[in-house]
Formats: C-alpha cells, sequence, structure tokens
C-alpha cells in the first residue's frame, strides 16, 4: 500500500504537467497563438540627444540627422552621436545605415559602435572600445590609434552601413549596398551604434530600421545562415535513426494506424529500413497497451469523453478511481467544453454544477474551472478569450493525458519522464537547451533555437 | 578573520572559474530541460514533414487522421513521386523518365544533369541485362552527344561503357555502377529535383536537427560539462564527466 502511495504522487505530478499545458494556450497566460516567443529586446529607433558632443554639433528635431555646425580646430572637438539604445544582441544580425547628405569642408565622417562610456569627442575607433569606418581614408580604426586598410572612402549622396554579425563575432560594413568587409569583434559589453561628423557642413541622415535598407540584410542573414548549415549538414548520423525516431514517437503517443502504415512501408522499400533494437526492452515498453491508448485517444480526439471514461473504468480503473485528479478533472472538462461546442448549454451547465462546481478553491484546477464556465457567458465563444478551449489541440492535449497515465501503469516503467516525453521530444528540448546555455555564456549573444521557426521557415522560401 | 576566509574563498572560485569549465550538474540541467517549452503540434509537423518527403503516403493519411496535423503537400503527389522513384530503383528507368515528364515536363528540361545521370542509368540496366548491342547504340545515339557538351558528363559516360570492357563485370574497377547504391543514387536524385519542383524542400527536416542537437553539444563542450545526449536511438542523459 505504502509503495502504491509514493507512486500516487508521482503520478500525480504527470497530471500536474499536463494541467499546466492545458492552460499555457490561454491569453492570460501570455500563451501567444502566432506571434511566437520571440524575446523582445528594445532596439536603437532615434540618436542619443542627451550625451552627444553639444557644441560642435546640431541633432536635427525627429532626432534621425546630425550636422556639424562649428569649424574643427583638433582631435577633441568631434561630433559624435549614439543611438537612444545599444544593439539588441539576441539574434544573427545587428544593422544600421547612415546616409551622407554633405560631406561638409573635409569629408570627415565615421560610423561605427561604441560603449557606453565613450568619449564624446573622439571619432568612434580614436579610443579602446570602440570602432570606426572612416569616411576620409576608408580606414578602420579599432581603439589602437593607427587606422588599417579596410575599404573605399566614402562621400556626399553616398550610404554606409554597419553592423554586428553576433555568429561570427564581427563588425561588417557596407557602401552603397555592397559588403566592404568584416573585422573581429574583440569588445564586450552593450554596443551602441554611433555617428560621427568632423568638419563644417557635415550633414548625415541615419536609418535605424525605420526605411528599407540599401544593404539587401534578409541575403546576408540567409547566407551567414547557411554557412552554419553547411558545418552542420558534414556531421554524420547513425543509420536510420530518424526513421526509428518517428517509429517510437508513433508508439509513444499510440498513433497505431500511422505506425502499422510505416511498419508496412518500411519493409517494402528498397532496400528495407532496417533498425538497430539493441535495447529489446525499450520497443516493448513503447508498444505497451499500444491499442488502448489509440483506441482512447480517438475517442477523446472525436469529443467522445463519456465512452473514454467508460473504457478507462474496465481498463484502467486506476486512473478514474481518485474524482480529484488531474486526468479526471481534465476529463471533465473536456465534456463540458464538447457540451459547449455544440450548443447544449442546459446539459453543460447542469454536468458543470455536478462534475465541475467541486474544483472551485482547489489550487491549480481553478484557473481552468473559470475559462470553461466562462465560455458560457459568451454568444460566440470560439471568438472570446477562452475559445482556446475550443480547439482541437485541447483535446489532443487530454488524449496526450491519458496516454501518460496509462504508460505509466506499466510496471516495468521506472522513471515516469518517459511516461511524459518522447524520444524525439527529449532530443529537441536537449537541441534547444544547448543553445540556450551556449547562448547564455556567450552574454546573451546570437539566435536561440525555436523549433517553431525552424518548421516555418520552409514555407516563407515558397513565397 | 572571517572575512579573511571570504576573500580566500572567493579568489578559489574565480581561480576555478578561469581553470576549469563550468560544470552543470544532472539537477540543474533538467531543470532547465522542464523549462523548454516544445509544442506538440510543432512535433507533430516534424513528423508529417518526414514522412511526407520521405513517401510515406499511407501513413501520412493515417496520421493526418490521428492526429489531425495537416500535411505541407498535396498527399496525391507523393504517390506519383514515389512510383518515379520505385522504377528507378527496379531498374525501369525508361518507365521513370515517362511518369517524370507526366508529372512536369519542365524538371527535365531544366536539369541536365539529373537527365544525364537517368541515361546513364538506363545504360546501365542495359549492360546489366547484357543487351550489348543496344547498350552501343544508346551510348552513341541519346549519351555521346550530351558528353559533347559537358566534360564531367563524357568522363562518366567512358567509366560507364567501360563496363563492357569486362567479362566479369562484379570484378571490374567500374563494377560499382552495377551496385544497388547506384541505382538508389540516381533514384534520391529525382526524388530531390521533384520535390523542389514543387516548391518543397528535399530533405526532411529531422535529421538536420538531430545533425544540429550534435553540434550544439559539441559546442557547448568547450565551454562547460552538463549532461550529454550520446546515444540520439535512446535520448538518454549521461550525467556531467567532470
Amino acid at each position: 500500500m505504502s509503495t502504491n502511495n509514493t507512486n500516487n504522487i508521482k503520478n500525480e505530478d504527470l497530471g500536474l504537467h499536463f494541467l499546466a499545458l492545458a492552460r499555457a494556450s490561454s491569453s492570460s497566460m501570455g500563451g501567444k497563438r502566432e506571434g511566437e516567443d520571440f524575446e523582445e529586446e528594445e532596439v536603437p529607433t532615434e540618436l542619443n540627444t542627451i550625451n552627444s558632443s553639444g557644441g560642435f554639433l546640431v541633432v536635427s528635431p525627429d532626432k534621425l540627422s546630425v550636422k556639424y555646425t562649428s569649424v574643427n580646430l583638433h582631435g577633441h572637438d568631434v561630433g559624435v552621436v549614439q543611438a537612444n539604445k545599444p544593439a539588441p544582441v539576441k539574434r544573427l544580425v545587428y544593422y544600421f545605415e547612415i546616409y551622407v547628405e554633405d560631406a561638409g569642408a573635409k569629408g570627415q565622417i565615421a560610423i561605427g559602435f561604441t560603449s557606453e562610456s565613450f568619449k564624446m569627442r573622439r571619432q568612434p575607433g580614436w579610443e579602446a572600445n570602440s570602432c570606426g569606418y572612416h569616411g576620409d581614408d576608408g580606414l578602420l580604426y579599432r581603439g589602437q590609434g593607427k587606422g588599417e586598410a579596410f575599404g573605399p572612402t566614402f562621400t556626399t549622396n553616398d550610404t554606409v552601413g554597419g553592423g554586428i554579425n553576433y555568429a561570427s563575432q564581427e563588425f561588417f560594413f557596407t557602401k552603397n549596398g555592397s559588403l566592404v568587409g568584416a573585422v573581429y569583434k574583440d569588445i564586450k559589453g552593450p554596443l551602441f551604434p554611433t555617428i560621427a561628423v568632423h568638419s563644417q557642413n557635415e550633414e548625415v541622415l541615419v536609418n535605424f530600421g525605420q526605411k528599407k535598407f540599401a544593404f539587401d540584410l534578409k541575403e546576408y542573414e540567409a547566407q551567414e545562415r547557411m554557412k552554419q548549415q553547411m558545418t552542420i549538414e558534414k556531421i554524420s548520423l547513425p543509420p536510420n535513426v530518424s526513421y526509428g525516431l518517428v517509429r517510437s514517437y508513433l508508439q509513444h503517443y499510440g498513433y497505431e494506424d500511422t505506425l502499422n502504415s510505416f511498419d508496412l512501408a518500411g519493409k517494402t522499400t528498397v532496400p528495407p529500413v532496417f533498425v538497430a533494437q539493441e535495447n529489446g526492452f525499450n520497443e516493448q515498453d513503447n508498444v505497451y497497451a499500444l491499442n488502448q491508448r489509440k483506441t482512447l485517444r480517438q475517442l477523446i480526439r472525436n469529443g467522445e469523453i463519456d465512452a473514454a471514461f467508460d473504457k478507462l473504468r474496465n481498463w484502467h480503473p486506476w486512473i478514474v478511481q481518485d474524482d480529484k485528479s488531474s486526468t479526471c478533472f481534465l476529463l471533465h472538462c473536456q465534456k463540458f467544453i464538447e457540451l459547449v461546442r455544440v450548443g447544449a448549454l442546459e446539459e453543460a451547465v447542469k454536468y458543470g454544477r455536478m462534475e465541475l462546481a467541486k474544483y472551485f478553491g482547489l489550487a491549480g484546477f481553478e484557473e481552468l474551472v473559470q475559462d470553461c464556465v466562462a465560455l458560457l457567458a459568451y454568444e460566440k465563444p470560439q471568438e472570446s478569450s477562452v475559445g482556446y478551449l475550443l480547439e482541437d489541440s485541447q483535446r489532443e492535449i487530454v488524449a496526450d493525458t491519458v496516454n501518460a497515465m496509462i504508460l505509466s501503469t506499466n510496471p516495468n516503467v521506472k522513471d515516469l519522464h518517459g511516461c511524459l516525453h518522447s524520444c524525439l521530444e527529449r532530443l529537441l528540448r536537449q537541441l534547444t537547451a544547448c543553445c540556450l546555455e551556449r547562448r547564455s555564456m556567450n552574454g546573451d549573444q546570437g539566435e536561440a533555437f525555436h523549433l517553431h521557426r525552424v518548421l516555418n521557415s520552409g514555407k516563407k522560401a515558397k513565397c | 578573520m572571517s572575512l579573511f576566509w571570504i576573500v580566500i574563498r572567493q579568489l578559489a572560485e574565480i581561480e576555478a572559474m578561469a581553470m576549469s569549465k563550468k560544470v552543470i550538474t544532472r539537477e540543474e540541467w533538467e531543470k532547465k530541460l522542464n523549462d523548454v517549452k516544445i509544442r506538440k503540434e510543432d512535433m507533430n509537423k516534424l513528423v508529417m514533414n518526414f514522412l511526407v518527403t520521405e513517401g510515406y503516403v499511407d501513413a501520412a493519411e493515417k496520421f493526418r487522421m490521428e492526429s489531425g496535423t495537416e500535411p505541407d503537400i498535396d498527399l496525391a503527389t507523393i504517390t506519383d513521386r514515389m512510383a518515379v522513384k520505385k522504377a528507378v530503383q527496379c531498374g525501369n528507368v525508361e518507365d521513370a523518365i515517362e511518369k517524370v515528364n507526366d508529372l512536369n515536363p519542365e524538371i527535365l528540361d531544366t536539369n541536365p544533369q539529373l537527365f544525364f545521370h537517368l541515361q546513364q542509368q538506363r545504360l546501365i540496366e542495359l549492360i546489366r541485362n547484357g543487351k550489348v548491342e543496344e547498350a552501343l547504340e544508346f551510348a552513341q545515339e541519346e549519351l555521346a552527344p550530351r558528353g559533347e557538351e559537358n566534360q564531367s558528363f563524357l568522363e562518366e559516360l567512358e567509366r560507364t561503357v567501360a563496363l563492357l570492357a569486362f567479362e566479369d563485370v562484379s570484378n571490374c574497377p567500374v563494377g560499382d555502377l552495377l551496385d544497388i547504391s547506384q541505382r538508389l543514387k540516381t533514384a534520391s536524385e529525382v526524388n530531390a529535383a521533384i520535390l523542389t519542383s514543387q516548391s518543397h524542400e528535399k530533405d526532411p527536416k529531422l535529421p538536420s536537427l538531430l545533425k544540429m542537437l550534435l553540434w550544439a553539444q559539441n559546442q557547448l563542450d568547450e565551454k562547460a560539462a552538463y549532461p550529454r545526449i550520446n546515444d540520439l536511438a535512446t535520448a538518454t542523459l549521461e550525467d556531467p564527466a567532470i
């Protein structure tokens, strides 16, 4: 009895996992359906007029252009202005452009990046922790006093761009839409897009992306991704490992019909697919109660919750024995949702009073009950804030819960984590975690891995 | 006194950090893994993408019903594509060429290399079946003119014709052309061309993601010791080596 008890606690943890999932797509949980979890970071939008080297230059009222108004006398009266925010880092590339409206008396214009503490009367690149591409000599300065040969000079009517490539850890610069060159970025910490003017009447407009860039940034990013992809594609995989993972995924979730078709096709291909099965127990555990799991998934996906309850009472009474368990709760909620879906509102109210009311006030359960009951308040519940409950994915979550619970009744199961996640999911979690960890060790620089984005990238390429 | 020890300990920590890699324990790592959000729909899409791209049309149809996942391509086109692939795999190259042209004549028109490889495969099949005269005629009339256009085609053609020079082809230096792998190579080339013509990626996404996992783990190895997954098939987390 006592072992059964500890088992209970662990199994309830499984249920809680799905309970969290069931609410994950509700709007109050911040579940964005389309926009996806891209990390919001502030981006430069305009020039910073507060710490610019006032006196030597004038920033226009829209804060997107500067003009050197005085006469330069020495090296410490440069008109420098930074962007209002540092370049964002949680991405592959950051980029901005300037347009030289007027090269003025000497054309001593520079574009680059500087740290927050930069001396605002010096050219970017003249001081430590800064980097700048200078228009009058085409040299690149990196805080070492002397410039290095880099690219062409630039003057009136030229568009020049500066960027940071976080994957290669390089600064790069462009002129009139073409890449000039790149140089290793050896500065740590936040970097501000910076422009400088240093002779009379020099005037520069800056574009932080409000207008179309002269440089094809999308293409540049695509090429950078491709470079990385080429390295990755060279890695070799064990034979048929993808095939085996798809197979165990189908087994894990009880997609039995798909599995049978898949196996049948695998036998008739030339040559037949052979998957190494060194660990026989894994296969056995994967197909545990396969047919029951398939049947229950079908019933739940069809909205036949009563039938699903009946089957469960028959096959695995233990799972539905405790009415206060997450599994029972999710099934009851789903039954209620199905009644609302078909417009049987009176019956829904009756069912709610009988089966859902008892969950009010129970920590963890209350929010979902409230959302369910809220369905009754709307004439068109699909379009309401709780409309997520009526989506197909909600049925899938309930089916996945029951699936995991049945898997956990397998006496051979030692680690309940195996009931929760398929091999495929464990690999995808590991991949995401590795990418995130690597980025966080790298000052949060670069792109994170998002399965959702990878899956939708192909579609974009089509159109 | 206590301050002294704090300073000493801090120094030791700084030293340890500089000297060794960061160690992430199993417990810490599992917490990170649990924080990752992977959507079921996305995994289903990944599986569907595999079934569709690899041509498991029946399984894709069943999976659509069982999981509600919509395939990213018209399933009917898979059947046609697989018929072409199978024809090449079985050595019916003429049949395959006809089928490709029925599907979309532009595929071969715009892919001279693919067309050459198919013709080359046809020649190989003729030689395999001992039809020496027919093979020679075919090589001279159909393949040689193409070889004149392209040096690498010419070399391939010469290599293939060399099969005729040996009595025991199974034991000659160009014998690999008769191997089943040559058919599979040609078949997968046609398969990829058809997929591209349907604006679909020619490779499934899953293997790329698995490679990416191996790559990401290698990258992280440089900076930290953490629980790795070494066996992709079982996805077992290994304890970090310290």
